[in-house]
């Protein structure tokens, strides 16, 4: 429970508030390269605050230019093409396209360096990337995917999928190498041990889960610094998913799928989430005016919220129903929060360091070192031993050894 | 050379402090958590709060009304000694209120607004459960004392 004013610091991301002040510091995705057109693109942007249109400079490169706007446009308007208008001597911010995603950069001084992370370094036969609003603050939609717990409860799955069914969808293949659905795993453990360690991109957290026969499942996920988490989806493929503020409000997630093994099936993904949004805004169908498609009959049988077997509407519907921005003076944590207690701590920190000037503190600055940081480790896997650190290694080097691209680390 | 002993070495170790109770309160779990009898500690960015009228025992209301005075220790160390269930402490810190005070000094009982992450030595007979290595805990010390000119006393 702390006050409106220490909520406000580390939820508002104007250029002038601290949390805002912090992502500037940072890439942040703008736009899919799905949704580029043509060789003269005219694409509105709304990031950070900011009212924005990606185009082509006269040298070829992409950049994000201010587009002239109305104070009372939609959060996420998207005007036409012949609507738009640049502001002269507005502010202009570079663009770098990675593997189906454009990111800007919007702060002070020259850019950092892009982690070599899986989903950087994969080839893009080997990446999907696809995007959706959340209406509601970005940190409460960082904070759902950094807790380890809340699967078990928010994704509860009553009855369990065949796993050769799972492709492209969360938490519905095998858990590691256990005949044993992950839906089963997360429904039958639902009280895991966490640990988390700082890492130079953020945090690595880990969720161990005691089963029979002196067992353990062993799942790391990790937060990257500022707004993003890498999480296993299956055993071939991982999800980096950045939570980007629009405004306060509203935020885009936009995630990179990597597989491991063979080249993703970006039609069927694509397909799989178009039926869910609506475009040009990437708007989920299922959303506070359809009460998420709330089934009561659902929800006795089948899933703990009855909203439905996408589990991203889960996460919607949780993280939305919160307020547009989290009341944090009515909120208690505990230990058991210990990612999220550790996140804000990096944060603060990181606000700290911008105010002081003291920039060396934040995370991925230093463009060497930066550039050399590999992975991160991210799956599930089964332990024997105490030693669910070795096992969870184990898999993920046989993977990696496996993998048709380099993924060595 | 003397041999070691349990409860002679203070091993590095690293937890959280529960939140919404006095500093003290959650210090003096965290020392009867971990069967310490002596610990120095380093918290860091942790959220503050003082609620006029409310008693240091008293819990905490569920909702955080406008007669609350909120801050951020940015950086502190303590020395804690643990006498069965009393503990005392001592040391030095920063902290900044975002609500104007007359007083800025930090109350003997500060509560603690959110859980706040923490790492330190201790001196217990228990090996610690959180045990890190004396590195991860050597590694905030020196942004610790670069800030530690603006430090003032801190004792309960």
């Amino acid at each position: 429970m702390i006050s409106q004013k220490l909520n406000d610091q580390i939820t508002r991301i104007g250029p002038d508030a601290p949390a805002g002040a912090v992502h500037r510091h940072y890439w942040q995705p703008a736009a899919l390269t799905d949704e580029l057109q043509g060789d003269a693109p005219m694409l509105p942007v709304n990031l950070l605050g900011e009212r924005l249109v990606m185009l082509r400079d006269d040298s070829g490169a992409l950049v994000l230019k201010t587009r002239e706007a109305s104070a009372d446009e939609a959060p996420t308007h998207h005007p036409a093409r012949e609507d738009i208008r640049l502001v002269e001597g507005g502010a202009t911010y570079p663009v770098v396209e990675k593997n189906g995603i454009c990111f800007a950069y919007m702060g002070p001084g020259e850019p950092p360096a892009f982690p070599n992370f899986d989903c950087f370094r994969a080839p893009d036969s080997h990446v999907f990337a696809f995007k959706g609003l959340w209406e509601c603050n970005w940190l409460q939609a960082l904070e759902i995917g950094i807790d380890p717990a809340h699967a078990s409860f928010l994704h509860r799955f009553l009855q369990d999928e065949d796993p050769e069914d799972s492709y492209g969808k969360q938490f519905r293949d095998k858990a590691a190498n256990l005949d044993m659905p992950m839906t089963q795993v997360l429904r039958e453990y639902p009280r895991p041990d966490i640990e988390v360690d700082e890492t130079p991109f953020g945090l690595k957290i880990t969720a161990l889960r005691h089963m029979d026969n002196d067992l353990t499942h062993v799942r790391v996920t990790n937060q990257i610094f500022p707004s993003a988490i890498c999480i296993p989806m299956s055993r071939e493929m991982i999800i980096t998913q950045w939570h980007v503020p629009v405004d306060d409000e509203n935020c885009y997630w936009y995630t990179m799928f990597t597989s491991f093994d063979k080249p993703v099936n970006k039609e069927l993904m694509r397909e799989q989430r178009l039926k869910e949004h609506s475009l040009p805004d990437y708007a989920p169908l299922k959303n506070r005016t359809n009460n998420y498609h709330y089934n009561p009959e659902e929800q006795k049988s089948l899933t703990y919220t009855g909203m439905g077997l996408d589990i991203n509407v889960h996460d919607q519907w949780a993280v939305e129903s919160m307020g547009n921005i989290q009341d944090r003076t009515r909120e208690h944590l505990g230990r058991g929060d210990a990612a999220i207690v550790r996140y804000r701590l990096l944060l603060r920190k990181a606000i700290k360091a911008v105010e002081t000037g003291k920039l060396d503190r934040l995370p991925m600055q230093d463009r060497q070192e930066t550039a050399q940081i590999v992975g991160p480790l991210s799956n599930d896997a089964i332990a024997d031993s105490d030693d669910w650190l070795a096992a969870s290694v184990s898999v993920d080097m046989e993977r990696r050894r496996a993998a048709p691209w380099d993924a060595t680390v | 050379m003397i041999p070691a002993a349990p409860g002679q070495d203070a091993a590095p170790f690293h937890d959280i402090l529960d939140g919404y109770f006095t500093l003290k309160e959650s210090v003096r779990q965290l020392m009867a958590r971990h069967q310490m009898t002596w610990a120095w500690l380093m918290i860091g960015h942790a959220p503050v709060m003082e609620i006029e009228g409310l008693a240091p025992d008293a819990p905490v209301p569920l909702h955080l009304r406008d007669t609350t005075y909120a801050g951020l220790i940015d950086a502190m160390t303590l020395t804690v000694f643990a006498d069965g269930d009393e503990i005392r402490m001592v040391g030095a810190g920063e902290w900044r209120w975002l609500d104007a005070r007359e007083d800025p000094a930090l109350p003997v009982d500060i509560r603690l607004a959110e859980p706040a992450y923490l790492t330190g030595f201790g001196l217990s007979e228990k090996p610690n459960a959180k045990r890190i290595s004396a590195e991860e805990v050597l590694a905030d010390v020196p942004a610790l004392l670069g800030d530690a000119s603006a430090f003032r006393p801190f004792q309960a």
